[in-house]
């Protein structure tokens, strides 16, 4: 893959440039996740050493063992994954149709759709949150299952929250995806089903899977409304079981930061494990 | 819109009904009470999960939850809960008054037994009062005493301060025999300024209600803000500490032995023995009053208050009085970590530890929050976001007082 | 809505070519496709939205209780707070500073991501890690390493020589500190940005570079004539995101310096918080929310105006 304004005369050279700058740019971004590392792994004594070391004496590898004692983080990643798996499921459940109609489509009411959805992005969860907790009072006096204190509740919230960035980016991706491509596989006799799945899909994955993601990682990662609507510590997610660290005293700071690894680690696989989609999923030379 | 679409929607359906089995169903002739409480540390939620468990055992017709909230969500956690009309049954914070004022909360005698009642500290139930009616009773409490290094004082070759001008003598001596060392740490950052504040202004007979009127922007303390803003100009103090607080600079700082003197309170011994395993020399002062005032020390107590609401007043008045019974009111501030009972009965069986004993003795001069105001909650507030404001160059400190006091007459 | 010209789709071709192609339900038009998206929309969003809109004009006692109606009180109060102007201009800055830089280096990193080179895999996953963290999380860590006694970053520039003494407060001097702030806000947003960029980058069919190199374009030149303008969806999208979750950014500044000193490294976005749950201002704090509203929409509108967005 060969970016715009290839043609530099000595390949190896440019590749050891950008290699180079490659390792920077991820040392870079990498850097302040190091230091929770080797926070992490920081004996309690010496967290507050003048000046700061860079290595502590000894690393503490013992606390990622009995940080899994001293707060219930088997509990607090499965509220986790389900609230964020099926918050994601949900968005692309009611994104994908909906960017598709009004991808194509522009019907009456379209630029208003279109309006509608920025505006709920515009909205933040933060500072709805006491309208929100009073909305699903509500709905739990008639619908328990999805009252507070339930699993649902966040489903919903984090999806409705995330709908209009989803759909955007699938509106965005399914216009530029040429008809003449969809309609060049149903004269060659596919049905509407095949074209979908067969030509529009694929070429459109890119932007189902980004959002996918960015879904997934603003529901794993949500904590204001996961804080105010789920009351008992069995369905708490990891954002709010991690405050456990938080005493009023002190700070734990090497369980804080221990918790924190782990909960980026189940982002940092599906990220690795979609990425291939992300990257491959172009048909070349589209239109014969 | 396909085969595709409605497969993946019925398992969608399918797996969020699977999930939602999950919510416990609603009891049948139970008294359903819930608590929020406050994380002191990270012991009391598993405190809370096992006494609500015994509880339930002993009484099988009242189902306890209790939801333990961090310091820095507390405050909204519960105004959510009670702008959405949906409170508590009982919470665990640090003002109540703005609560009483609205009638939405029980008497004191309504939430626990009359032999717990009678059990409590009259100081603090005093304290505990709206309007002249107890609303609320005290869980624990705690005061403070001045703390000093004593190897530092000594390299220095001065005393303990016991008012202002001994206290900027110490600061320059420090200053002079050992750069680096910061003489004297002043959080007055977010986290507890409000206490930070009231120990020093108080120390100048400064306080932030008379009785009738809000005087947060009284001359006396104004007087207190100046002569710290001396301190900040002498080099004193660590920079900036309007953004400074104690549990994660202060105390770490203490403890690692790079300050002189602190406002400490009863609690810090623990701390600087267990979470920072610090090996400082440490003594304890009266703090250090203005030149010919008298010297105090600041009690602060939380509460515990219950919530009117149909049905749940018997199910409160048992689960507290659970709480103080001696072996788990013993295990509440075990759990929570160095603070003093609000009990005479727990007071005696600890008044032998010698490290409480010169908080003991202090006692008797305390002074408090004005808690029995309701806009108290308000400008604690405001003293925590406002007052390290002050300190900024070039900020007008009367101006500044005078925000805070606003928020209190508004009230 | 006007019809375009443009073939838009099988549905609309008056002549019905294809039969087959005709639903087979009842024509809804759009609603059973945007359906459930407007049931969501409504259901969760819009509903505390109102909520919050009618709070704004009730009065709301210090512990939360609802009194009553009281007009524009709140929103007079709001604007009468002397800290009011200083918070707005400086979430100003905030927005523009912070959108603007991770934009620009955005499509820098993401045009590094697409070229091939060993190792780009790697730095793929690297990017991924400030994303993937909570921002709490990492706005946490960065204000552990920014710490003035026991950071790591003053230890390090000490080190280089870069500075007097290990002793620097950072987070306390709200000069310096808002610096910081915007740093973290922009070190949290380039990894999506990126990667919208770079998913937007990677849908431009390559015989398009081919076909301007055969006529002798290639370099900067085929960047700014051809990527650029293929860009606009993508950059569009990011803009847009970025803008909107930048203003209303709450974890970073509230993990990081909680505003303070004072209101002094407030946005109007964490001095809507601490109205309502600091200073037990339920109503004032519903008055900023919906000004926050008004003020974001109007951005945003400005922006779609600014760069025509229909042709995108």
């Amino acid at each position: 893959m060969r970016s715009a304004g290839a043609g530099l005369r000595a390949p190896s050279i440019r590749k050891a440039l950008l290699t180079g700058l490659g390792a920077l740019v991820a040392f870079f971004f990498m850097a302040p996740y190091i230091q929770m590392l080797i926070t992490a792994l920081t004996p309690s004594k010496e967290l507050y050493t003048v000046p700061a070391q860079y290595l502590p004496s000894h690393l503490e590898f013992f606390n990622f063992v009995s940080v899994w004692e001293k707060a219930p983080l088997w509990g607090y990643l499965r509220s986790s994954l389900i609230i964020s798996v099926f918050a994601t499921l949900l968005v692309l459940l009611v994104a994908m149709p909906a960017a598709y109609y009004t991808a194509r489509y522009r019907y009456r009411g379209r630029l208003l759709f279109l309006l509608l959805v920025l505006i709920t992005q515009m909205f933040a969860p933060t500072a709805l949150v006491i309208g929100i907790y009073r909305e699903f009072v509500t709905i739990g006096d008639t619908f328990p299952p999805a009252g507070i204190n339930t699993y649902l509740s966040l489903i919903l919230v984090n999806a409705a929250f995330n709908l209009a960035f989803s759909t955007w980016i699938m509106v965005a991706y399914f216009s530029t995806i040429p008809v003449e491509l969809e309609e060049a596989a149903s004269i060659d006799g596919a049905s509407r089903l095949g074209v979908l799945r067969r030509i529009t899909l694929p070429l459109a994955l890119p932007g189902i899977i980004t959002a996918t993601i960015f879904t997934f990682i603003a529901a794993w990662n949500e904590f204001v409304v996961a804080l105010t609507l789920a009351q008992s510590p069995d369905i708490h997610p990891l954002t709010v079981g991690v405050t456990t660290f938080i005493g009023q005293y002190r700070v734990e700071w090497q369980y804080l930061f221990t918790s924190s690894l782990i909960a980026i680690v189940p982002v940092v696989i599906l990220f690795i494990v979609i990425e291939k989609w992300l990257v491959g999923g172009l048909t070349a030379g589209s239109i014969k | 819109m396909g085969k595709r679409f409605s497969g993946l929607a019925a398992i969608g359906a399918a797996g969020l009904l699977a999930v939602t089995a999950t919510v416990p169903a609603a009891a049948q002739d139970k008294t359903s009470i819930e608590m929020i409480a406050a994380q002191y540390t990270d012991a009391m939620q598993p405190y809370f999960d096992d006494l609500a468990s015994r509880f339930m055992e002993a009484n099988p017709d009242i189902d306890v939850t209790v939801q333990v909230v961090n310091w820095n969500d507390i405050d909204q956690v519960v105004t959510t809960r009670i702008a959405t009309g949906e409170p508590p049954d009982i919470a665990n914070l640090n003002y109540f008054a703005a609560f009483a004022a609205d009638d939405l909360l029980y008497t004191a005698d309504q939430i626990v037994d009359e032999a717990t009642l009678s059990d409590l500290i009259q100081g603090f139930r005093d304290n505990s009062k709206y309007d002249g009616v107890e609303y609320a009773v005290p869980d624990l409490a705690s005061d403070r005493l001045f703390f000093y290094n004593q190897d530092i004082l000594d390299a220095a070759g001065v005393e303990p301060p016991t008012n202002w001008s001994e206290v900027k003598a110490v600061c320059q001596a420090i200053l002079d025999t050992q750069p680096g060392i910061v003489p004297l740490a002043l959080p007055l950052g977010p986290e507890e300024a409000q206490a930070e504040f009231l120990i020093w202004a108080g120390g100048n007979g400064g306080q932030y209600f008379d009785g009738q009127n809000w005087v947060v922007n009284s001359p006396q303390n104004l007087e207190t803000l100046n002569f710290l803003q001396e301190l900040v100009d002498m080099g004193c103090t660590q920079p900036n500490p309007g953004s400074f607080n104690r549990t994660d600079g202060a105390f770490a700082l203490f403890a690692s032995g790079v300050v002189g003197m602190l406002n400490g309170a009863i609690f810090l011994p623990g701390e600087l023995e267990n979470t920072y395993e610090s090996d400082v020399n440490w003594g304890v002062t009266p703090f250090p009053a203005a030149d010919g005032k008298e010297s105090i020390t600041l009690g602060v107590q939380d509460y515990f208050f219950g919530f009117k609401k149909d049905g749940n007043q018997e199910a409160i008045q048992k689960f507290m009085s659970f709480l103080f019974q001696p072996d788990n009111y013993a295990a509440f501030l075990d759990a929570a970590g160095g603070f003093l009972p609000a009990t005479v009965s727990a007071g005696e069986s600890m008044s032998d530890d010698p490290f409480l004993k010169p908080f003991i003795e202090v006692l008797p001069s305390a002074i408090f929050y004005p808690s029995d105001q309701a806009a108290w909650g308000a400008v604690q507030g405001a003293i925590q976001d406002n007052i390290g404001a002050a300190f900024v160059p070039g900020a007008d400190k009367q101006a500044i007082l005078d925000q805070i006091n606003a928020v209190g007459e508004e009230g | 809505m006007t019809e375009t010209t443009r073939p838009t789709g099988p549905a609309l071709d008056p002549g019905g070519l294809e039969p087959r192609r005709r639903p087979r339900l009842p024509d809804l038009g759009p609603l059973p496709w945007i359906g459930p998206a407007l049931l969501l929309i409504f259901g969760v969003v819009l509903w505390p939205a109102f909520e919050m809109l009618r709070t704004s004009f009730l009065d709301i006692s210090m512990s939360g209780l609802a009194k009553g109606f009281t007009g524009l009180d709140n929103y007079q109060r709001l604007f009468a707070d002397p800290d009011l102007p200083g918070i707005m201009i400086r979430t100003l800055v905030w927005v523009v500073v912070v959108v603007g830089v991770t934009i620009l280096v955005s499509l820098g990193l993401a045009a590094l991501l697409n070229a091939a080179f060993p190792g780009r895999r790697l730095v793929r996953w690297a990017l991924i890690v400030p994303w993937a963290a909570s921002v709490v999380m990492t706005a946490t860590v960065w204000r552990w390493m920014l710490d003035g006694f026991y950071g790591i970053v003053n230890r390090m520039l000490y080190d280089l020589g870069i500075l007097a003494t290990p002793v620097n407060d950072w987070l306390g001097d709200p000069g310096s500190a808002f610096y910081w702030l915007m740093f973290v806000a922009i070190f949290v947003s380039l990894p999506f940005t990126t990667y919208v960029l770079l998913a937007g980058l990677q849908s431009i069919p390559q015989d398009i570079y081919e076909a301007a190199r055969v006529d002798g374009a290639s370099g900067w030149r085929s960047y700014q004539s051809i990527t650029l303008p293929l860009l606009r969806p993508a950059l569009l999208v990011a803009a847009i995101i970025n803008m909107i979750n930048v203003f209303n950014q709450f974890p970073i500044i509230w993990a990081m310096t909680k505003g303070g000193p004072g209101s002094l490294t407030d946005t109007t976005t964490t001095h809507m918080y601490k109205l309502a749950f600091q200073l037990a201002d339920v109503g004032q704090s519903a008055a900023m929310a919906v000004v926050n509203f008004a003020v974001i929409l109007l951005f945003v509108l400005l922006y779609l105006r600014i760069v025509d967005w229909r042709r995108a």
